[in-house]
């Protein structure tokens, strides 16, 4: 639809206004209150609202001037497709709407509300409702046509569905669409999660849950019931059985008591041999009572005779013991001897060795004291000379490192004192100030000024009037303090060593080191004689004088005088009185040694002869026991000899027994063969009878017992109620299985549906939509995101999704920014089957400078490319002089 | 002369098979309809009450259904009783007769054995069920009471050879011809639920079933009954009154459907049941799935119209047109899209499946319309 001109008459400021609108753009410009709101009003209240309506906005179109009730009129010439129309529309007074089809000729549609439904029809619009009768759907228009009062887009449910393909029909999300989808998510949720699980809490689940107890006790009472029925009729079973068993066992006493009648012979053969046995049980022990007497007689014997025997050994081994005994007493007293033999020859070897050790220390003594007094003598003569030395030395209170420094310093000062006159600077200290100079040149001093201050001062002169002069003068007085304290030091060494110049000092420092030499040589010759003092030599000497003075008192023995010869050398003969005494010592030491092993012996030999001769003791004890037992048995048993004849008498007797038993068990076999066999088997087999009624009444009680315990219980009646509430329940299940499938396959194909229907309607205007942003913006906000209503949710992500920016956070500007983005997008897309026009009033109020004239190069660009129609209102016409159309001032 | 009412098959403590939620409401009303019985007795006068088998479902009932039943009977301690086990309270160990309980009922005497009992000018001939699994006929115990003076009832449980045109494989059989046989004048049956007589030779009806006191399952025809049973003398014709007594009323009802127009017929149908305690409805034909959502509507409603509503809709299938004449209008080419694809799956999918689809798209009329209000 694209608009061509509009013609108001009685519209509020405008009593009479025509306006041709371009093809391509109009901007409408003009001061506030100058009605060009009002051109918007009048096309949107012309082409949707009903002629008659009596609102309070249509009530309001009259101007304010008007007295009484006037018609207010707007006619609107626009184009659908190829075909023009024109509509006239009166509010008010005299309300009434005509359409024309305009051509070659004019022709008349219709009228009033025909007139007004078929704008509606052409336009895909519905008439706009109330506010209480929802929403409202006026097609395009409601994104197409901006006034100053919906600037924001329409948001979600405001309108209704924007028809964005006209050929297959597709829309973006609509309001009802919306409703169905969140009232299925509700009936969804019901069963399934998010995640297409089922719900842990659904319909479904819970039935189950309420089934499975009843189906597992249902299944555990019916196998109780089964278990009845098998008792049951294993108890019938058992109890037609039972009679059968007991007629079984009378049968069977009846033909063991006949048996036992056939049996009489074998019970005195049995007698018998009871008889038999007890005779040959009582020879047995006749026997028994015999040998035993016989075998304690014997014993006795053979242990008296073990007894007798082994004393006799005993008492050789005890004097072949007292034998040895005797030999190692002998073997001691010999050793006895020789030891003593050696403790006298090792006393007469002491008295030699303790004299040859007196003489040899007198001898060695006397050369000792001889070497110490020549000692001693040497030395006081070295030491008088350096004493003498030493007396003509002079003492010095300076080292020869000081007294170079000493030296170099003086020379210093000289130097120092020197270059300063040469510089012609002399530097004077005055009390309280930082230093001063005196300034010459040509050794004239300059002027009369005395700087004080640290870095300059200042002189006058005649020829060169004033100079400044600049000087470190802390350095300078630095120096100064340098030389005096030189000085100071020089004169204080000079003074200490009581000279008169440092020159007198290192002659008098030479010759000192001469005496210095002069004594080291001789100190080094005194050390050479013993490095030990004068006293400890002469202490030395007293006690070697002293110790041999110890051993001239000693006499000596006419065997000592005659053994020790003292022509001899004394040394010699010392070391051979040592080793005499080691000698006898060590000889000693091993006969001792000896002798105490022959001790031992004599102990461990004198132990065995005791030893042996308690056990002697002790057999002949036992012997006289054994032979006082033996006494007791002949008298009891007699002789063993009468034991022996009663033992072959109870033999004879014996082997008859056994003869007699053997014929009774022969008889016996015989019997057995027959009626005994008989008897036996008749016996085991009532016992087994016996024990299968036994078993079978147990049986019988067993089951009776379990049958009566279940029944008392109530099983049948409780199954009857599990069973009613599980079919119960399994209908229900039934119910809801069907409902939750039938819930999932809404789902699937609903969103099925909606993806391939409603995002690809939507794509392409979001796609232009997020490009014009870019634009308009320059990239910063190229990824904004529209919903399914084509309304932006968020403007892109900041790095994490999280703090993805919402439509709320961006500013004013921004917002609006987007507004108008999405509207020529919209509008772009809507041109591929149909023109369209889109109306803006006052669109720039945020939008800044550089972004309304991209927003305007924008418009150029889709007018020249879809032949898009747009109209400007604003009180802003310079904003928009960039845009290819026309300008109309509304005041013109 | 003797007059007693029959019953039998009161089967205490049954599980109600196939009625769901309702099987506790008939347990339960079996108990109270014993009293019909007796209160039937008492107003008729009658010399003694005989229950011919299967008083109670099972041996192994519960302690609380037993003393029900011992306490009403406790109630008409002036009525004498006659019991006889059938094959479901048979005799033997763990037999329900075997609990104290009904030691300490004055009035009622419960046939343990094939042993008559005399009552003045009448004879009992019972023949209890031993066991259930002994199956054999039991028409050979009686005596042979032809010569016998006074009259002579006997009383068994079991099928009637030839009752219902089944000759074989029926439990229990026994044989008609019993009571021409051994001069019997009446031979009160239980084990059927329906109410049944049959004639002796000579036509005179004296075999009867009484049926079971209170309808069991829709399929029963005459139950909810007790005989009063009149025998003037030995040899007489029986004079059999059937007498009510069942406390719910049954009811079934066939229903076709053709179209929108039926879901009106049959609302007003079921306001003629409205009497009725379990109500078994039996749909066919066809309906469109737009109605879908009204005939749900109606049928969910009768659920709570009646003690227990059930449906079967076997016979029953909703349209689901698919064409180009059909017109689907949600307001919103989305839904009409999904609604299309439901269609198109209803024409394809197995009567399982369909049923899922079917809900489906009657949820998506629903929440469409959900939506424009």
């Amino acid at each position: 639809m694209k608009l061509e001109s509009i013609k108001l008459m009685n519209w509020k400021q405008h009593s009479y206004k025509y306006i041709e609108f371009d093809d391509k753009a109009t901007v409408i410009y003009g001061s506030n209150e100058k009605g060009k709101s009002t051109i918007f009003e009048a096309l949107h209240r012309g082409l949707f609202d009903s002629y008659k309506s009596a609102s309070k906005g249509v009530r309001k179109i009259q101007p304010l001037n008007a007295i009484g009730r006037v018609s207010s009129s707007v006619g609107i010439t626009f184009l659908v497709g190829d075909e023009k129309y024109l509509l006239e529309k009166t509010f008010n007074h005299n309300a009434g709407s005509t359409l024309y089809r305009l051509g070659d000729e004019k022709i008349f549609l219709g009228e009033d509300k025909y007139a007004d439904q078929f704008v509606l029809d052409l336009l895909e619009a519905e008439m706009q409702k109330g506010k209480s009768k929802g929403q409202s759907n006026w097609g395009a228009f409601y994104w197409l046509w901006t006034s100053q009062d919906k600037r924001e887009l329409p948001k979600d449910g405001d309108v209704g569905a924007l028809k964005l393909d006209q050929v297959e029909g597709n829309v973006m999300m609509t309001p009802k669409l919306d409703k169905v989808r969140q009232g299925f998510e509700k009936r969804y949720k019901i069963f399934y999660t998010n995640t297409g699980q089922q719900y842990t809490h659904s319909p479904i689940v819970e039935t189950k849950e309420k089934l499975e107890p009843l189906i597992s006790e249902r299944d555990g009472l019916t196998l109780r019931l089964s278990a009845v029925e098998i008792h049951q009729q294993d108890l019938n079973s058992r109890l037609e059985e039972l009679p059968r068993f007991i007629e079984g066992l009378e049968h069977s006493k009846e033909e063991h008591k006949i048996a036992i009648e056939d049996s009489r012979d074998y019970i005195k053969i049995k007698a018998d041999q009871e008889t038999s046995e007890a005779k040959i049980k009582e020879i047995h022990g006749a026997l028994n009572e015999a040998n035993d007497a016989l075998s304690r007689l014997k014993a006795a014997a053979s242990r008296i005779e073990g007894f007798r025997s082994d004393e006799g050994k005993l008492r050789d081994k005890l004097i072949q013991a007292e034998v040895k005994g005797q030999r190692i007493e002998d073997n001691l007293n010999k050793f006895t001897q020789r030891i003593d033999r050696n403790s006298d020859k090792l006393g007469k070897i002491d008295e030699l060795l303790a004299d040859a050790r007196a003489q040899y220390t007198i001898t060695k003594n006397k050369k000792d004291q001889e070497q110490v007094i020549a000692k001693i003598n040497e030395i006081e003569e070295i030491e008088n000379k350096i004493n003498e030395l030493q007396s003509g030395s002079r003492e010095l209170l300076v080292s020869e490192v000081e007294l170079l420094k000493l030296e170099q310093d003086d020379i210093t000062l000289k130097i120092k004192k020197q270059t300063l006159e040469d510089a012609g600077l002399k530097i004077e200290r005055i009390a309280g100030s930082k230093g001063s100079l005196e300034v010459n040149l040509d050794g004239n001093k300059l002027g009369n000024d005395t700087g004080t201050a640290t870095s300059e001062v200042i002189v006058s002169h005649n020829e060169f009037g004033e100079v400044i002069i600049q000087a470190d003068l802390e350095k300078a007085q630095d120096i100064k303090r340098e030389l005096e304290l030189l000085t100071r030091r020089i004169k204080d060494t000079i003074d200490s060593n009581r000279v008169n110049s440092i020159p007198e000092l290192r002659i008098i420092f030479s010759e000192n080191e001469k005496i210095n030499f002069e004594v080291s040589t001789l100190s080094a010759k005194r050390s050479g004689i013993d490095s030990k003092s004068l006293d400890l030599l002469r202490s030395e000497l007293m006690i070697t004088k002293e110790k041999a003075d110890g051993y001239l008192g000693l006499e000596r023995s006419e065997y000592v005088v005659k053994n020790n010869p003292l022509d001899e050398n004394l040394g010699s003969l010392l070391v051979k009185r040592e080793k005499e005494r080691r000698d006898t010592e060590s000889i000693l030491s091993e006969l001792r040694e000896e002798r105490d092993k022959i001790r031992e012996e004599r102990e461990v030999s004198r132990a065995k002869t005791t030893e042996l001769n308690v056990t002697r003791d002790a057999i002949i004890l036992q012997t006289r026991d054994m032979e006082k037992t033996q006494q007791e048995l002949f008298q009891r048993f007699g002789s063993e000899k009468m034991q022996s004849e009663k033992i072959i008498a109870e033999t004879e007797r014996l082997n008859a027994q056994l003869e007699k038993k053997a014929e009774l068990e022969r008889q016996f076999e015989e019997y057995k063969e027959g009626p005994l066999a008989t008897i036996q088997r008749l016996e085991n087999s009532m016992a087994n009878q016996e024990g299968i009624i036994q078993n079978h009444r147990a049986a019988i009680e067993q089951l009776r017992g379990k049958i009566i315990e279940n029944s008392l219980d109530g099983t049948y009646s409780r199954l009857s109620k599990i069973e009613s509430r599980i079919e119960s329940l399994k209908e229900r299940q039934k119910t809801e299985n069907i409902m939750a499938d039938a819930i999932k396959l809404l789902k699937k194909v609903l969103e099925a549906r909606y993806k391939g229907n409603i995002e690809e309607a939507t794509k392409p205007v979001k796609l232009d939509a997020a490009e014009y942003l870019a634009y308009v913006t320059g990239n910063l906000h190229e990824e904004v995101e529209l919903n399914d209503k084509l309304f932006p949710v968020r403007l892109g992500e900041r790095g994490l999704s999280e703090l993805a920016l919402d439509y709320e956070d961006g500013s004013s500007g921004l917002r609006e920014a987007i507004g108008l983005c999405v509207r020529i997008a919209i509008a772009k897309n809507l041109c591929s089957f149909d023109s369209q026009c889109l109306i803006l009033d006052d669109p720039f109020v945020h939008v800044s400078a550089d972004r309304s004239m991209r927003i305007i190069e924008l418009i150029n660009r889709i007018v020249d490319e879809t032949g898009l129609q747009v109209l400007i209102l604003t009180h802003r016409p310079s904003e928009f002089t960039g845009l290819t159309g026309k300008m109309i001032d509304i005041q013109s | 002369m003797v007059k007693f009412i029959h019953t039998s098959d009161w089967q205490i403590g049954m599980k109600g098979g196939g009625l769901g939620a309702a099987g506790e409401i008939v347990r339960r009303a079996r108990i109270e309809s014993i009293r019909n019985v007796f209160e039937n007795a008492k107003v008729n006068g009658v010399d003694f009450v005989l229950i011919c088998g299967d008083t109670f479902e099972h041996n192994m009932v519960s302690s609380d259904d037993v003393s029900a039943v011992v306490t009403i009977f406790n109630e008409y301690r002036d009525i004498p009783i006659y019991l006889l086990p059938g094959n479901h309270d048979h005799l033997g160990p763990g037999s329900v007769y075997e609990r104290e309980i009904f030691s300490r009922v004055e009035n009622l005497t419960i046939f343990q054995s094939a042993e008559s009992i005399v009552l003045g000018d009448v004879t009992l001939h019972p023949i209890p069920v031993g066991s259930r699994f002994s199956g054999s006929t039991k028409a050979d115990d009686f005596r042979d009471v032809r010569g016998s003076p006074g009259i002579q009832i006997g009383i068994s449980h079991g099928s009637l050879i030839g009752g219902f045109g089944v000759a074989e494989g029926i439990d229990l059989p026994i044989d008609p011809v019993c009571v021409d046989t051994y001069g019997l004048d009446y031979l009160a049956l239980g084990h059927w639920h329906s109410y049944s007589s049959f004639p002796d030779s000579k036509g005179i009806p004296r075999i009867a079933y009484c049926g079971t006191h209170e309808q069991t399952k829709h399929s029963e025809r005459d139950a909810g009954h007790c005989l009063l049973v009149e025998i003037l003398e030995k040899g007489a014709s029986p004079d059999i009154t059937s007498l009510l007594c069942g406390s719910l009323a049954w009811e079934s009802m066939d229903f076709l459907v053709k179209d929108r127009s039926s879901i009106d017929e049959l609302t007003e149908s079921l306001k003629e049941k409205r009497s009725n305690d379990l109500f078994h409805l039996k749909l066919s034909g066809n309906l469109d799935v737009k109605f879908k959502e009204e005939l749900d509507a109606l049928l969910k409603y009768q659920k709570t119209e009646f003690k227990d509503f059930k449906l079967n809709t076997d016979s029953f299938r909703y349209l689901v047109p698919l064409g180009p004449d059909v017109v689907v209008d949600h307001s919103d080419p989305t839904l009409n899209l999904v609604e299309m694809e439901l269609r198109r799956l209803a024409s394809q999918e197995t009567s399982e499946k369909r049923a899922a689809v079917i809900e489906a798209l009657s949820l998506l009329q629903t929440l469409s319309r959900e939506a424009e209000q």
